[in-house]
């Protein structure tokens, strides 16, 4: 009963950490890409400093420190992905993200902000629209089975919020095409 | 002796069934508000600010004040532990274990520790506050721009710990954390950095558009880019052992970084520019340096739950000492208790206590009364808060982002921001992909700006004269323990037959 | 929501008398030539929540409501943050031109962010409605500082501009510009001066400041270091509005004028509306928060937040804002900031 709490804790979950081993290419992709958005920030940063002057106390040292220390890490990075590279077996793709619904959520959100700032659809209607929509984004069962309670969760969600932020806390949310 | 009678007159005033009922309101709204990202205890008092001025009753108005910002506290805690989502970067450090934990089925322990140890950081602090506050004060305000940035170095190199498991990833977290807290215009020159003309972001990267992005948005893309591998329902709860869901193991693992958590909170919180992210960050790190098991810690270790959450809430009393001592607001919602002081014609600093005095203990009182409830509020929900993770998986990630756009939209109105939290969202995902630790880019952030402001103000104030940090002894004394926080780890290794002896007083 | 429902009510009330209710709504003199507001007004605080511009839009809200101006309809306040106002600037001049029912609340904090984020709008942009309130800046020194009077300060820094050191708000912002007028009035070099200015992120660092002696001079708006000076801490040596104020010392401070200095600097609020909107929506819209300031609940929202009344409307408000674009513009390219 007052077993220490590490040997459960230890066997209960298979040992990988979150991140299933990303794969070599991966990795070596993204030590490329960072070592490359360093190398242009830290010239961006230089040459501000050397429009500005660079001293000490001035506003253009820090930015030339860190992404100099941006660029010395992913080149460090890179310099590890490629050696697993050269290590790399031909392992089996276990367990491969699946890139499509991430994406499609995240053009989901950005309809969803865009929506509620340029539009007179009103914070209701335009929450109920996404929060069904992601729900059936997250889902993996068939659309048909869970559409009517996504809808009703939303609902009372997006009025839940409305109102009490409207009403109780007095940040305005857009009203939008509903009496409310 | 004096002090401890003003303080039971205090208790006479506060114990009226209207203040308690205040302090109820406080702290029932303050969790909520906890729990929703972006929306904090300093703009949920600003708001009802209005409202509470109609009420005519400075005392209850201040109960219910503290009861709202000790209620975001305990309520800030329970997203991070439960779905790896704080809302405020003070919760980030206990969501590294408290998430692990939760997914091993231990969510109910994870959020017991947090309440309790949030309890007894409040009540040893709120004693402190009643008799060390003058003095506190005086020592706190002594600090100069030099102390700060060698406060600042010696955090960021300790808490290097944070960084996880491999250097370089963690560095590259920092690092990124770094950038972002450069972006925006230069605190002291007023010059524009790395905005690439977009004037949304001439204020910076807001810390809230930071979190929301990393966290509740990144840990929901990451999900999304997963399901098929997920298990269709969370791990199921360990059963509930011992007394408050802890075990007699976790208590005994768990009062030390209470009372660790708490004598690093209260200073912290103390200091004009102090904050209450360090000492959760600085807490988490020494509880993992001091672990006999170090390889729980990323697993679930109840240490990195309990240390954190106390100096949490032990930062907050640390707030309250320059603020009613000098009147100096050192967090945002330090400053809008100032606001609200003012508008009741009370007046913190030196005189406070001889003028206001029956007001101040029942400020102190009501903040024993207001952890009381809270810990009576929170042990129960502890059963309904792990009834989250039940929630089908769609319905509960979906609320999640609907939240977390509410919490930079509805605050800033300003759709930059809300697609820049998007930005780091998708940033997020990939680093969690590629196995790059999150939280170093939180303290990058938060640091970065701190080391740098502080630098170029002692410079500046010096006639750039670098002398200056070496030659006033606190701030020669900090960077010292600086440059030995970064030798020390590599010394037990020349100890290591010792080491188990050494640590075995644990 | 119960709310809602009764100014729905009150509306179509308003609406089924409006023949006969016309000349009298508001019971002021002048005909009303619109019926202004016909829909909810929505004032615009450009700055977070909690804050000056904010607590502004917010207490004017309440007391249009509370004193019945708005012909049953209802008034919203939306936040919008960042950049000194500048965002909520370009999004009333962008977004909101020719609508009468949007306001913006403004101040001197915005003329000077529009010079130093360079921003592509200034104010001089939109329709000036009037200017609401005002506080002055206090310059404070620690209680063993050697500067007695402004002019000890004054001619320390003419001295050698780099001796004091000086502390406040954001950089660009009022108190920094303060600093500057302050320096060129007393013919010190004001670019080395104003350089020596810290810039804290709220009145707590400033203060803590102080105490520590990282800086030698606190500039901070009147209301900021009154515990302070009250409790002998700090000292103030000037007050920059046009009056004497009392800062806390228990007697009035005298002003920088009284000093011999010729520099006044008021940190004032006022709202704007877009621009594009017809004369007469631009009558009804002065005349609305002309009667707003008449009103009881605005008075006394001046005195719960210790604001000071400083009302200028119409063609007034117009040539001040005009004039302090001008003034505070060279200022700042004088010290350094603008271009």
């Amino acid at each position: 009963m007052t077993q220490p709490a590490p040997p459960e804790a230890a066997s209960a979950t298979p040992e990988t950490s979150d991140a299933t081993e990303p794969s070599p290419l991966a990795g070596l992709v993204a030590g490329a890409v960072l070592v490359a958005a360093g190398l242009g920030l830290f010239t961006r940063a230089l040459t501000v400093g050397a429009d500005r002057g660079i001293t000490l106390g001035g506003p253009t040292f820090a930015p030339i420190v860190v992404t100099g220390l941006w660029v010395l890490v992913a080149i460090a990075y890179l310099g590890t992905q490629a050696a697993r590279w050269r290590r790399r077996t031909t392992q089996p793709n276990a367990a491969r993200p699946t890139w499509r619904v991430p994406i499609m959520l995240l053009a989901l959100l950005i309809a969803y902000a865009v929506v509620l700032k340029y539009t007179t659809v009103g914070y209701v209607l335009a929450t109920v629209a996404f929060y069904v929509g992601a729900a059936q984004l997250l889902s993996t069962r068939p659309r048909r089975e869970v559409i009517v309670r996504d809808a009703i969760v939303g609902v009372v969600l997006s009025l839940t919020i409305y109102l009490s932020f409207t009403k109780l806390l007095g940040i305005a949310l857009p009203a939008g095409v509903l009496p409310l | 002796m004096n002090a401890f009678g003003d303080l039971i007159n205090g208790f006479g005033t506060v114990l009226t069934p209207q203040n308690l009922l205040y302090a109820a309101i406080g702290v029932t709204v303050g969790t909520f508000v906890g729990i929703l990202p972006g929306i904090g205890p300093a703009l949920t008092i600003a708001l009802l600010l209005p409202v509470a001025l109609e009420l005519d009753n400075p005392t209850g108005t201040l109960i219910m004040f503290a009861g709202i910002y000790y209620g975001a506290m305990y309520g800030g805690s329970t997203t991070s532990i439960l779905l790896n989502t704080p809302g405020e970067s003070a919760s980030v450090a206990t969501s590294i274990e408290g998430y692990q934990m939760a997914k091993r089925g231990r969510a109910r322990a994870a959020l017991a520790t947090a309440a309790i140890g949030s309890f007894v950081a409040a009540i040893i602090t709120t004693v402190l506050l009643t008799f060390v506050t003058e003095p506190m004060a005086r020592l706190a305000v002594s600090f100069r721009a030099s102390d700060y940035f060698a406060l600042a170095l010696l955090a960021m190199v300790t808490v290097t710990a944070v960084v996880g498991a491999s250097i370089i990833r963690g560095l590259m977290s920092l690092t990124f954390g770094l950038f972002l807290g450069v972006v925006g215009i230069d605190a002291l020159t007023g010059q524009a950095r790395f905005t690439f003309g977009v004037t949304s972001m001439l204020d910076g990267i807001d810390v809230v558009v930071v979190i929301v992005g990393l966290f509740a948005i990144g840990e929901t893309l990451f999900i999304a880019s997963r399901l098929r591998d997920l298990p269709e329902q969370a791990a199921p709860l360990e059963p509930a052992s011992g007394f408050a869901w802890l075990s007699r193991a976790d208590w005994s693992r768990s009062w030390r970084p209470w009372l660790r958590g708490t004598a690093l909170g209260f200073p912290f919180g103390a200091l004009p520019s102090g904050g209450a992210e360090l000492p959760t960050f600085l807490s988490y790190m020494y509880e993992k340096r001091r672990a006999k098991n170090k390889d729980e810690f990323g697993r679930g270790a109840i240490e990195g739950v309990a240390g954190p959450e106390a100096a949490n809430n032990a930062s907050f009393s640390g707030v309250l000492v320059p603020l009613l001592t000098l009147g100096i607001p050192t967090s945002a919602t330090a400053a809008v208790m100032l606001a609200a002081f003012s508008y009741f014609n009370i007046s913190p600093g030196p005189q406070l206590l001889q003028n206001q005095g029956p007001l101040v203990w029942a400020l102190i009182a009501s903040l024993f009364i207001g952890n009381v409830l809270l810990l009576a509020l929170n042990l129960p929900l502890i059963r309904l808060w792990v009834k989250v993770l039940q929630i089908p998986r769609p319905l509960l990630y979906a609320g999640i982002l609907v939240f977390a756009t509410l919490g930079v939209y509805a605050v800033s109105g300003n759709i930059v921001d809300v697609l820049l939290a998007y930005g780091i969202g998708l940033i997020a995902m990939i680093m969690r992909h590629l196995d790059f630790p999150i939280a170093p880019a939180i303290l990058g952030l938060i640091l970065g700006p701190l080391m740098e402001t502080q630098f170029r103000r002692a410079l500046l104030l010096a006639d750039g004269d670098l002398s200056i940090f070496v030659t006033r002894p606190l701030t020669l004394t900090l960077l010292l323990l600086a440059v030995a926080a970064l030798a020390l780890p590599h010394l037990p290794k020349l100890f290591r037959g010792r080491r188990p002896v050494l640590s075995g007083e644990d | 929501m119960l709310k809602k429902v009764l100014s729905l009510a009150v509306a179509a009330i308003a609406l089924g008398t409006a023949g006969c209710a016309e000349q009298s709504v508001g019971e002021s003199n002048e005909p009303a030539a619109v019926t202004y507001p016909s829909k909810t007004l929505q004032i615009m605080a450009p700055a977070a929540a909690g804050g000056g511009w904010d607590t502004t839009a917010r207490s004017m809200q309440k007391a249009f409501q509370d004193a019945n101006l708005l012909n049953g309809q209802s008034a919203e306040v939306r936040n919008v943050t960042g950049a000194a106002g500048t965002i909520g600037l370009a999004e009333l001049v962008s977004s909101h031109a020719g609508n009468a029912h949007q306001l913006m609340i403004t101040g001197l904090v915005m003329v000077g962010g529009v010079v130093t984020n360079k921003s592509q709008v200034n104010l001089t942009q939109t329709t000036p409605i009037a200017t609401l309130t005002s506080e002055s800046e206090v310059v404070v020194v620690r209680k063993d500082s050697p500067y007695q009077t402004l002019k000890d300060l004054l001619d320390a820094a003419k001295a050698d501009p780099t001796a004091v050191k000086w502390g406040g708000g954001s950089a660009g912002g009022t108190d920094h510009i303060l600093v500057g007028l302050l320096a060129k009035a007393a013919g010190a070099d004001a670019k080395t001066v104003a350089k020596q200015y810290v810039a804290y992120s709220g009145g707590g660092e400033a203060k803590a400041a102080l105490l520590s002696g990282d800086i030698s001079v606190g500039v901070s708006g009147a209301s900021e270091f009154t515990d302070l000076v009250k409790a002998g801490e700090l000292r103030a040596l000037a007050v920059s509005g046009g009056s004497p104020e009392d800062v806390g010392a228990g007697s009035p401070t005298a002003t920088i004028k009284d000093a011999g200095y010729d520099v006044e600097l008021l940190n004032w609020r006022g709202v704007v509306a877009p621009p594009g909107i017809s004369d007469a929506d631009r009558t009804a819209v002065i005349g609305l928060v002309d009667k707003l300031h008449a009103s009881e609940q605005w008075k006394q929202a001046l005195t719960d937040k210790k604001w000071t009344d400083f009302y200028k409307s119409g063609d007034e408000a117009k040539a001040y804002f005009e004039a302090e674009s001008t003034r505070i513009t060279s200022v700042l390219a004088e010290i350094g900031l603008g271009q």
